[in-house]
């Protein structure tokens, strides 16, 4: 086997992401974060030795995992010889390259040892690939995020012995890599077959029946969960939306706010044992949080902090986007009215609970959180509002098409440009404002919002309407209409 | 030359279901095998055991010299294995797929592979195995199996989604192989007509177990069809003869057909005061007769 014969084997898929991911890292760390003023090395080594090269290697394993483990591959000789070979030089080359951004971001940490690092990263979902691993086969996906945590929790502990012990270091990661190596391409290893939990990470998401069924399942529990429409056929007035309204937004058994409160109050001491690990610094969440979300000037920079809101309001879209476990006996159209004004209501509720709540939350933040309340953040809920109004539709109508156009290519762009956009968004948030307070940047916001929403909702129509016709599988309930 | 795949008391169980029971077995080299057996007699089983794609559940199993489960480059280099379902990467191209499989054969031969691919009439090599028929999918399973002059051949139906023309070309292409390479195959097929024209020697399986191993010329020797007529008297309904396998008699001819020893067919004639007409049985008259005997026996 030779390196063109294992590109094929990679795919575009898989070589576009492992490029987007290098261009990413470049990006990010180049530009989004080059006005840090608490660039902290551990989170450079943390990504660049560990979570990037294991996500990076789940990757290449999962695109190998599945000519390596076909039923005929036991029957091709030399094979686990082949790949190991091959395989052997990627991970070298991506390892050199993890060691040279490293080299650049994080100088205090030798480049041999984030390149062992990177290398034992790149091998660990090796072995994984098969069942014969001590754990079983559903529990394969577990054990690396059981790894990623350990490793995230000791990120400072390892980056130290990266320092004060080079040598040692180097050398724990290249036996690990070697043993993943030993463990990955045995010949024994080949009769165990597929492990669907690892290569579920990228399979379901580009398995186009994979992600039906999980749609179907979805909507099944959601159906379970949600109440059931009790009034008569949907009319025309005032009180019969109320009621849809109602339906919309109050059908659906949540996890409530007890059961939020109590996640939020189990999780927040480990949080704050994760964050405090990570970082080595004793700075609360609660002061994590008011820094990111309202003073720039703090220990943090609004590039990433932008980012992390975008990411928010990208949840929340996806998350009111298409809510199918309401049933109504209504028309198609009126269907993707109320799904537009609901969507349309909860960017209201985020914009406004932003304007009207960020101030008081803020002041509440830093009480908590024991720091000083300085009203520098205040331009960011106004800027936020500015940007949610019009990306929100756009994302929303981001996921529909990429929902009705189950296109490999379609959903690789759309990462692409959510990805871009929202790293460009970082760069320039800094000249928002400006850019806001003037006419023309208030005209183009106006034109902005109005022809986002426009979008979705004429997306949202076409969809209800035709969706049967475009969509496999989908039918009249799954669009919540009786 | 010794005997490219044997096995010994070799016994398969899925759960408590037994695939192949205590099946002793020698392929004997540089013959073309055709592998028989009603559904679920165990073919598919014995093929997967003797490629080592499944391990028994005792017995062994000895595949060009080694066990099958431990088979490595050295054996693999010399068996080719084609499965009835086509097993490829469907995310592949034809070109890719076959340029995959020969990335691991040094010996794999170019010139063979254009050859087949031409004379199966295959699809473009750029289109995508997901996108081929069952037939081409086929077309592409023989084409990975033989192109590096494999020693042993197992072909688990590899013509059963192939159309007439394609069927008679790849039968052609077979009858080639082994006049170039003098390579053993082995052939599962329920298409018995046009397995005859290339084999030699016939395996029947019954019910996990061994039916008959034996030369398909001495099994066509040893059956016959007798059209039986009467002379004079009718015909008695019924004939006891233990030769006699299976019988249809009216009152004036019978067709019956026969394992006789070599004397029977004249003591037969005396016997009845008949009038005998013989012919040897093709493959697919002989088949049902080798599984009737198989269980009579037992």
């Amino acid at each position: 086997m030779n390196l063109r014969i294992y590109l094929g084997i990679l795919r575009l898929r898989t070589l576009g992401l492992i490029v987007f991911f290098f261009w990413f890292l470049a990006f990010m760390f180049a530009f989004c974060t080059q006005q840090a003023s608490h660039r902290e090395g551990a989170y450079t080594f943390l990504i660049l030795a560990i979570l990037g090269p294991i996500a990076t290697g789940c990757a290449l394993s999962q695109a190998i995992h599945e000519p390596f483990h076909w039923p005929m591959a036991i029957l091709l000789p030399r094979l686990g010889q082949c790949f190991r070979e091959v395989h052997i030089f990627v991970i070298g080359t991506l390892a050199l390259v993890f060691a040279a951004f490293g080299h650049l971001w994080d100088a205090q940490t030798p480049p041999v040892v984030v390149a062992s690092f990177a290398a034992a990263g790149l091998s660990l979902s090796l072995p994984l690939e098969s069942r014969l691993l001590w754990y079983g086969s559903h529990r394969l996906a577990l054990s690396v995020i059981g790894l990623i945590v350990l490793a995230t929790l000791y990120t400072h502990e390892l980056r130290m012995l990266a320092q004060t012990s080079p040598w040692t270091a180097s050398l724990f990661g290249t036996g690990l890599c070697a043993m993943c190596f030993a463990l990955g391409f045995s010949r024994q290893r080949l009769r165990a077959r597929a492990s669907q939990p690892l290569g579920m990470m990228m399979s379901d998401y580009f398995d186009r029946a994979a992600l039906e069924d999980r749609q179907k399942e979805a909507i099944a529990r959601s159906r379970h969960l949600g109440r059931q429409w009790r009034h008569g056929p949907v009319g025309s007035s005032t009180m019969a939306w109320v009621r849809v309204g109602w339906h919309e937004h109050f059908g659906y058994r949540r996890v409530g706010w007890f059961g939020m409160i109590l996640i939020i109050s189990l999780s927040w001491p480990v949080l704050e044992a994760v964050i405090e690990k990570i970082s080595g610094s004793p700075v609360s969440i609660a002061a994590r949080i008011y820094y990111l979300v309202w003073d720039s000037q703090g220990p943090r920079d609004a590039g990433p902090s932008f980012l992390i809101i975008l990411m928010l309001v990208a949840s929340i879209s996806l998350g009111g986007f298409l809510r199918p476990d309401q049933i109504y006996p209504i028309s198609r159209a009126r269907r993707a009215w109320v799904a537009y004004v609901s969507s349309a209501t909860l960017a209201v509720t985020f914009c406004a609970s932003l304007v009207v709540l960020t101030l008081p939350a803020a002041w509440l933040g830093a009480h908590v959180a024991g720091i000083d309340f300085r009203p520098a953040g205040m331009p960011f809920p106004v800027l936020a509002v500015f940007v949610t109004l019009p990306v929100l539709p756009l994302l929303q109508w981001g996921g529909l098409y990429m929902a009705v156009r189950q296109d490999k290519m379609v959903h690789s762009l759309f990462v692409l440009i959510g990805f871009t956009g929202s790293a460009l968004l970082g760069i320039f948030i800094h000249n928002f404002p400006k850019l806001i307070i003037s006419p023309v940047g208030l005209l183009v916001g106006a034109l902005a919002i109005a022809g986002s929403q426009r979008l979705y909702y004429t997306a949202l129509r076409r969809f209800y309407c035709k969706g049967d016709l475009l969509q496999r599988g989908t039918n009249r309930q799954n669009f919540g209409l009786v | 030359m010794n005997a490219p795949l044997v096995t010994d008391q070799l016994t398969k169980c899925f759960g408590s279901h037994t695939a192949l029971n205590k099946l002793t077995l020698e392929i004997p080299a540089g013959r073309v095998v055709g592998l028989l057996g009603r559904n679920g007699s165990g073919k598919t089983t014995l093929l997967n055991l003797a490629c080592g794609l499944t391990l028994p559940t005792s017995g062994t199993c000895t595949t060009l010299g080694k066990l099958a489960g431990e088979l490595d480059t050295p054996e693999l280099s010399r068996l080719g294995v084609v499965f009835q379902d086509g097993r490829l990467l469907e995310w592949m191209t034809v070109e890719q797929q076959l340029a995959f499989s020969a990335s691991f054969y040094p010996t794999w031969d170019k010139a063979r592979e254009r050859h087949l691919l031409r004379e199966l009439d295959l699809a473009s090599g750029f289109s995508k195995i997901a996108q081929l028929s069952p037939g081409d999918r086929q077309k592409v399973g023989v084409a990975l199996a033989v192109c590096h002059h494999p020693s042993l051949l197992l072909l688990d139906e590899p013509m059963s989604a192939l159309d007439p023309i394609a069927r008679a070309r790849l039968l052609e292409f077979l009858l080639d192989l082994i006049r170039e390479d003098g390579c053993t195959i082995v052939i599962s097929s329920h298409i018995l007509a046009d397995v005859e024209k290339v084999i030699d020697w016939v395996v029947c399986l019954d019910d996990g177990g061994l039916a008959v191993s034996a030369p398909l010329d001495e099994l066509q020797e040893s059956y016959a069809e007798w059209i039986v007529s009467a002379q004079a008297d009718s015909l008695p309904a019924k004939f006891v003869e233990p030769f006699v396998l299976t019988q249809e008699v009216s009152a004036r001819q019978a067709r019956l057909r026969v394992r006789p020893e070599a004397t029977a067919m004249e003591q037969f004639r005396t016997r009845h005061r008949v009038e005998i007409t013989s012919r040897p049985l093709n493959l697919e008259e002989l088949f049902p007769l080798l599984v009737k005997e198989r269980r009579a026996i037992r």
